[in-house]
Order: C-alpha cells, then structure tokens, then sequence
C-alpha cells in the first residue's frame, strides 16, 4: 500500500483486522493472543506493508498503555492470602522452574552468541554477549496460563496435575518480571563499555530496583486511598489509568524498571484492597480487549522476517534451553516438595505456551536506547519463539494431563 | 414543608426493612462453599448471602452469581479460556470458604437510619439490596428495591 492515510487509520485497522484474527484463532483452538499476533506480522512493513514504517514508530504508546495494565494485573495475582492457600508444591515448583529455566536460557546464550555475533575478544562477550544472554534469559520464565486453561476446559481435565499446572502457570510470570528488573539493571551496566567492577555491576541496578519499588508502593498506596471513597466505575478506571500512566512515566524518566514498578503497585492494591473486583476485573472487563488486541497486533508488526531467518537456531536453541529449565525445575521444585512423580514427570510439558507477557518483555527491550544494538534480534527472537510456544503448547499441555491421567475418559 | 414530606423523611430503615426470618441468609466466614449454596437453596432470599464473624458481626457480602461461578469452577466454564489474560484463574481455584468470595466493602445501614439514606445509598451505588445492621452491627434485615418502590407509593412521592 503506498498511501500513509495516518496513524488513526492504522489504529482502527489493527482492531478490527485483530478482532477478526483472534476470533480465527479461537476457531483453530488457540489463544486470541497468536491470532493478533499473526495479524500484526502479515501487516508489518516487512510482509504485506500495510503498516507503514512511521506508523510503527509513532505507535509506541500504546505499547506503553497496555504494558502497564498488564504488569498492573499480573501484580492483582500477587495477594498474600492467595499465595498462602497455594501450597508448598506449586510454591516450589514455581520457583524451581522458573529460576532455572532463566539461568539455563542465560548459561546457554552466554556460551553460544559469541560464535552468533562473531565476538572475539574477553570485552566483547562481556560487552555484548552477557548482556544479550541476560536479556533473552528473563524471558524464558513466564507462562501461558490462558492456553493451559483452554486445553484443560477443553479435555475437562480435573486432578491434581491439572491444578497445580494452572497454579504454576498463573504464577511464573511475577517472577519472570522480577528477573526482568534484574537482568536488565545488569544488562545496562554490561553494556555501558566503562569499566566496572562487582560494587558497580549490583549498586546499579539495586537502586533501579529499589526506585522502582517505590515508584509501586507509592502508586498502590495512593490508589487504594483514593479509591476508597470512589464508586463510579468510570471514575474508578480514571484514578487507576492515571496513576498506572504516572508511576510508569516517573519510572521511565528515572531511568528504572517502569514494568516493576506498576506490578508492585497491583500487588499493593490487591493486599489492601477490601475490593478486589473493582480494582481490577472493571479494567478487564472494559479495557483489556481493546488495549491488549492493539498492543499484541502491534507487536507482531515488528516482525522483520530478515532478522528473524537469521535468528532461526537462536529460535530452536530458546526452545530447547527453556523447555529443558522448566523440566528440570519441576522435577527440583517437586521433588524438593514431595510430591508425586506423576506429577513431577509430567508437569512441565504444560509449560511450554508463552505469549502475551514476553512479547511485552522484548518490546519494552527494544524501547531502551541502551540496548538498540541488539533490540531487532531480541524482538525477532521472541517472536519466533512465541509462534513455536503458542502453535506447540497446547499439544505438551495436553499430553501432560493425559499422561498424568487426568483427561475424563468420554473426551479422549 | 408539606405534612407527607415531614412524613416520609422522618421515617427510619427499621419501619420499612424486610426483617429476617427464617432461614436468613447469613453465614459464617468459614462456612464451606456448599453449605453456603445449601442455605441459598433452603432461604427465601435470593439475592445475597451475608458473611459474619465469630461474634455474628456483618464483615461481608456474597452476591449469588459470584458464588455459582465459584461452585462451577471445576469446571472453568464461566471463565473465557481463550481471553488474552484470565488472572482470576487462582482465585476461583483456591476459594472454598466464605471469606474467600466475599466482598469485603460491604455497604450496609443501621436500622436507625433515615429511609432517604438507604434511597440515596441504592441510586448513587446501584444496590438492590442493603443489609441492615443493629448497634453490634447483627444484620437485623434488610431494605430491597421493591420495599422503597412500596414506600414511594404509600407516601405519594411520584
């Protein structure tokens, strides 16, 4: 298409085309969220060009909108009361699977993207490789709990694999957040060429995190006195939206984690809250279908299919590397837990879906100006990967509930 | 200030308020989902269930549509499975008392009250019905729409 006809446009072209996209993929069994996808990457200045390229560099906000509202309501999973009730073996196995799936992806990356990116020299993998392998690794915790939930609705699976596969999946993506903030703050000190030592390379993103905790403590906080005596639903939404925008703008500014600092406020504001429908299911019922149907057919417009044929063994080596850190987790966490094998054996097959978070990861990645060397590899990487996780994910789910023998029998 | 004004304003909740009966629709914070729906079933009320503490104080309120989805969760049919997010998944999967389904804001009166409150109360925040507590906030009854529709008419304040 040769004609730009403006960014409004555009806007509305992403919604209606991905309304349609995602009510396709539901139709071929998958989340929404690989039908917006799809529709973004067939749009993109790289395929069909029907986004023009000052479209997708003015189309950021709403990147930054949504990346907001979902951290917002990953935080919303976060209440004490609830973990407390989850049990030692999702606890554990939550923490194994994640943690070691991200040090295995950062091990793995580290060893290899010196041979990728032809780096020779000591400085060079430190300045280049470990940063990279940084980045890419906090993004190999989250899962997808929405595809696990559709597999297991369909199959009408109950027991209790099936419970604690949902319990993990829902759980791992705070903690793929947090490794996020952590690896980032390293990453940007690698990065940065001078020459560090040990005190610069953990001060630094300490009080990254540190400012961005406050930012969040300081928004929850705020929300929840200030929602206490609001009771217009639409009122309700201003008060969340502005003060989500604002932490996440101060963040931004301050040069810390803006992800961090609005899930830490969700995670504020549900532990006080004595309401937690109108904190956060009034923003899902009103604005997570348009904001999020934007921001995913955006981020699969930043497709660029020369940079990801190129990335396609990093693709393959992501998939191994993370598939082989979460089974190695779940058999730690379960074993550690005490647990039974069934459930430790099988369990980590239905970890393999990945979709709306890490693709929010890698486009908050590339926004950063420190990262720009690397920021097209990171995006086309993860998207690669998103596709192979969301094609192949329900297919491990299921086979997880079926060997565990937790599919009713009528729906085999 | 004409004679049914002074009238109607001077009225108290407790001259209108449904009072419980039997079978009132109140539980404990602890009571098990399934018993909670057991009282539902038995009860002539039907549209919330009240939640008390230990001493029998109002410390929560749960709407019925709420506690159905609760009780089909197993079969996770009410929940969208192919949303772009579905953060309530732990909730509805963890929740098997009282407190865990409740809301915890709840609006209520004191019997004392002013009927123009529990109007004001209804219209401002979409209630259809408030519960109404005594001095140690025991919920003595409550006040429902069709009660306010019956005191407008009685009053002639259409």
């Amino acid at each position: 298409m040769g004609a730009d006809l403006g960014s409004v446009f555009y806007i509305g072209l992403a919604l209606f085309l991905g309304h349609f996209a995602g009510k396709l993929a539901n139709r071929l069994k998958f989340p929404r969220v690989s039908g917006y996808i799809i529709a973004g990457m067939l749009l993109s200045p790289s395929i069909l060009k029907v986004f023009p390229a000052v479209f997708m560099k003015n189309a950021d906000i709403a990147a930054d909108f949504a990346l907001s509202l979902i951290t917002y309501s990953i935080g919303g999973s976060l209440a004490l009361r609830r973990i407390k009730k989850l049990g030692k073996p999702i606890l554990y196995i939550t923490l194994f699977e994640a943690e070691t799936a991200f040090l295995l992806m950062v091990l793995g990356f580290a060893v290899v993207i010196p041979f990728f990116f032809g780096v020779e020299t000591r400085k060079e993998v430190i300045h280049v490789a470990l940063p990279f392998a940084l980045l890419v690794g906090a993004m190999a915790s989250p899962t997808d709990p929405t595809a696990t939930l559709a597999v297991i609705h369909e199959y009408r699976a109950r027991g209790s694999l099936t419970t604690t596969l949902l319990g993990v999946a829902a759980s791992d993506d705070a903690l793929g957040i947090i490794n996020y903030s952590v690896a980032v703050g390293i990453a940007a000190v690698l990065v940065g060429g001078r020459s560090f030592n040990i005190f610069k390379l953990f001060y630094g993103p300490a009080v990254d995190i540190l400012l961005s905790l406050s930012v969040g403590i300081v928004a929850g906080l705020l929300l929840n006195f200030l929602c206490r005596s609001i009771h217009r639903e639409g009122a309700v939404i201003s008060v969340i939206l502005g003060t989500l925008f604002m932490a996440y703008g101060v963040t931004n500014f301050l040069k810390a984690d803006p992800l961090l600092a609005t899930m830490v406020a969700g995670v504020v504001v549900v532990n006080l809250t004595t309401n937690t429908e109108k904190m956060f299911e009034i923003l899902e019922k009103y604005y997570e279908e348009v904001i999020f149907t934007l921001f995913f057919v955006l981020s699969g417009a930043k497709i660029q299919v020369a940079v990801l044929a190129k990335a396609l063994a990093l693709v393959g080596l992501f998939v191994v590397l993370r598939l082989a850190g979460k089974a190695l987790g779940t058999f730690l966490g379960g074993k550690l837990s005490g647990v039974e094998p069934r459930i430790y054996r099988n369990l980590w097959f239905g970890l393999i879906p990945q979709g709306g978070i890490v693709v929010g990861l890698a486009l908050a990645t590339v926004r950063r100006p420190e990262f720009q060397q690397f920021a097209p590899l990171v995006m086309n990487l993860i998207l690669g990967t998103t596709a192979i996780h969301e094609l192949l994910g329900p297919l491990f789910s299921k086979m997880a509930i079926e060997r565990a023998g937790e599919i009713s029998h009528e729906e085999k | 200030m004409r004679k049914n004004e002074r009238d109607w304003r001077e009225k108290r909740v407790k001259d209108i308020m449904t009072r419980l009966g039997e079978h009132p629709p109140v539980v404990h914070v602890e009571d098990l989902l399934e018993d909670i729906a057991q009282l539902v079933v038995k009860s002539r009320y039907k549209r919330s269930v009240y939640v008390v503490d230990d001493e029998g104080r109002l410390v929560g309120i749960i709407m019925l549509p709420t506690l159905l989805k609760h009780m089909l969760r197993g079969q996770f049919g009410h929940i969208d499975p192919t949303a772009a997010l579905s953060r309530g998944i732990l909730d509805l999967m963890f929740s098997t008392v009282a407190q865990d389904l409740m809301k915890r804001d709840v609006v209520y009166l004191h019997e004392d009250d002013p009927v123009e409150k529990a109007i004001e109360l209804m219209l401002k925040r979409g209630l259809k019905d408030i519960p109404v507590v005594n001095d140690e906030m025991k919920v003595v009854g409550f006040v429902d729409i069709p009660t306010i529709m019956k005191f407008v008419l009685e009053h002639q304040l259409l």
